[in-house]
């Protein structure tokens, strides 16, 4: 795979000098902050019982090896 | 073998969180966010046996979440020819709720990130995958990650007009820049 033309290769490949770390620290921060107050959320009941459903179905057809 | 581990749902349901943070994330719509959740559910579900068992569970579902996003992206933009910047108007933005300032200024200049640039840098910075992992996830170069990361950092720098020196710290060699610059 992939000797000629690296397609994955394509896009944005000129480099821009990376932000000092402290910087990226701050950044960092800030964006796990974000990120963890969506993660704290409470899962919605719907995604459980979903999942007993899917489970459900599997166990219903099962059997078939 | 049809029996599947006896936990599997409980892993799954474990991978909620996270997904729903991401998906939240990339999209901003709190009811996109779920509904592309529970497709990624389904989608894993069915397909479990793409799945190489001790390869990493959430890093699987990730890829189903994005792919799944990104495809459906690709769909609407064709079918809305974008009248009227109507693609402004769906700039995501991490949904804002009861936070302080800073994070509220934070979404925004997140916000005006590109979906490239929000991707890699929720999967390496927020979620802690490797380089090489978000490479994986996003079916891109390590080196493209890598510079979308980068560059992802400095347009939110840019935005946020953060300052070296503003918190008190670490890095002693970008102190000692300072100062010595100060010191003129």
């Amino acid at each position: 795979m992939g000797t000629s033309s690296d397609p994955k290769r394509g896009d944005s490949v000129t480099m821009q000098a990376p932000l000092p770390v402290e910087l990226q620290g701050q950044i960092g921060q800030r964006l796990r902050e974000a990120y963890i107050e969506l993660i704290n959320e409470p899962v919605p009941d719907r995604f459980v019982i979903l999942l007993q459903k899917l489970k459900q179905r599997e166990d219903e057809q099962g059997g078939q090896s | 073998m049809t029996r599947r581990d006896v936990d599997l749902e409980t892993l799954l349901i474990g991978t909620v969180p996270n997904l729903r943070a991401f998906a939240n994330s990339l999209c901003g719509d709190p009811t996109r966010a779920d509904d592309l959740v529970q497709d990624t559910l389904v989608k894993a579900w069915s397909n479990l046996d793409g799945f190489e068992k001790g390869s990493n569970l959430k890093a699987w579902l990730f890829t189903i979440l994005r792919n799944t996003y990104f495809s459906e992206l690709r769909k609407r933009r064709r079918e809305v020819e974008d009248a009227d910047g109507a693609l402004a108007e769906r700039m995501s933005v991490l949904p804002e709720q009861h936070v302080h300032m800073d994070l509220v200024d934070f979404k925004k200049a997140f916000g005006s990130l590109s979906d490239d640039q929000k991707e890699v840098l929720l999967l390496v910075g927020a979620e802690g995958f490797s380089y090489e992992e978000a490479a994986e996830i996003t079916n891109a170069a390590v080196g493209t990650v890598k510079s979308r990361v980068n560059r992802a950092r400095v347009a939110l720098n840019k935005a946020l007009g953060f300052q070296e020196g503003e918190n008190f710290n670490p890095n002693g060699e970008f102190a000692g820049i300072t100062r010595a610059v100060s010191r003129g």
